[in-house]
């Protein structure tokens, strides 16, 4: 039998301006913030990427995602993805969302906390 | 360092402590490049209420919660975080998405966060991706005039 891998998730944030700056390499433009394997906390990530959560400076138009691992080596962003997550630029943030993520799921289960 | 802000400061005859560190672009980094905790990082929202600008001063490890600004206020519903373009056109001495508590030309009234005015003092990352301010809390409340409220999300 062959070994089941677990499916990893890649929480990224962008601000719009990045996006459509990014005409030639849209995937440069995600910042990347954790590589995570349930899929709920994933979610629970990308969405407080776009609150003020952990930000000093509070302009909230951010957009966070999830994205497969399958699904952004399709983009051809899986590359820059791991090499921003090895610099570790947003290891703390990333930290931070990720147990502030698990909070809010464990306080209520199927309910997202909403800003 | 937005001139503006130390410049209010200065103006004022308020101590403030200049931090340098590596470039940041979230609370957490900032947090993490100065040895310090989240919770002493403060952040500003820009609220628009119906008398005018407003700014929430909070923990970056905090989220505001508009039902009770709106509470303090007796505003009703019409408590909203300000726009991009509303700031980009209040606060031209400021960076999008930087607005300090304190400096430029307008005099907005000032709310700040029970639990961030509980400490003895607060950093602010004003403008500056690679600088910080430490100031005593009281001294910006005194200099706001600031009302402390409860405006954090339990």
């Amino acid at each position: 039998l062959g070994r089941v891998r677990e499916p990893t998730y890649y929480v990224q944030f962008a601000s719009p301006e990045e996006i459509d700056r990014a005409e030639v390499r849209p995937s440069r433009s995600w910042h990347t913030i954790a590589r995570v394997s349930d899929r709920m906390l994933a979610d629970e990530m990308a969405r407080l990427t776009e609150t003020s959560y952990m930000r000093a400076t509070t302009t909230p138009t951010f957009v966070g995602r999830a994205i497969s691992r399958s699904a952004l080596k399709r983009e051809g962003g899986w590359h820059h993805a791991e090499w921003e997550l090895g610099i570790g630029t947003f290891r703390d943030y990333g930290e931070a969302l990720r147990e502030r993520g698990q909070r809010n799921l464990s306080s209520s289960p199927g309910a997202p906390v909403v800003q | 360092m937005s001139s503006s802000l130390t410049r209010a400061l200065d103006d004022a005859g308020i101590e403030y402590e200049l931090l340098s560190h590596t470039h940041t672009e979230t609370a957490a980094g900032e947090a993490a490049a100065l040895g310090l905790s989240p919770s002493e990082v403060a952040k500003t929202l820009v609220l628009t209420t119906p008398a005018g600008n407003l700014r929430a001063v909070l923990a970056a490890s905090d989220r505001l919660d508009l039902r009770k600004v709106r509470d303090v206020l007796g505003s009703g519903k019409h408590v909203e975080l300000a726009r991009e373009e509303d700031m980009a056109r209040d606060y031209p001495e400021f960076e999008l998405g930087a607005v300090p508590p304190l400096g430029g030309s307008r005099r907005d009234p000032v709310l700040i966060d029970r639990r961030l005015a509980e400490r003895d003092s607060l950093v602010l990352e004003a403008g500056s991706h690679e600088q910080s301010i430490r100031l005593q809390t009281a001294d910006l409340v005194r200099m706001t005039s600031a009302q402390v409220a409860d405006i954090g999300k339990d």
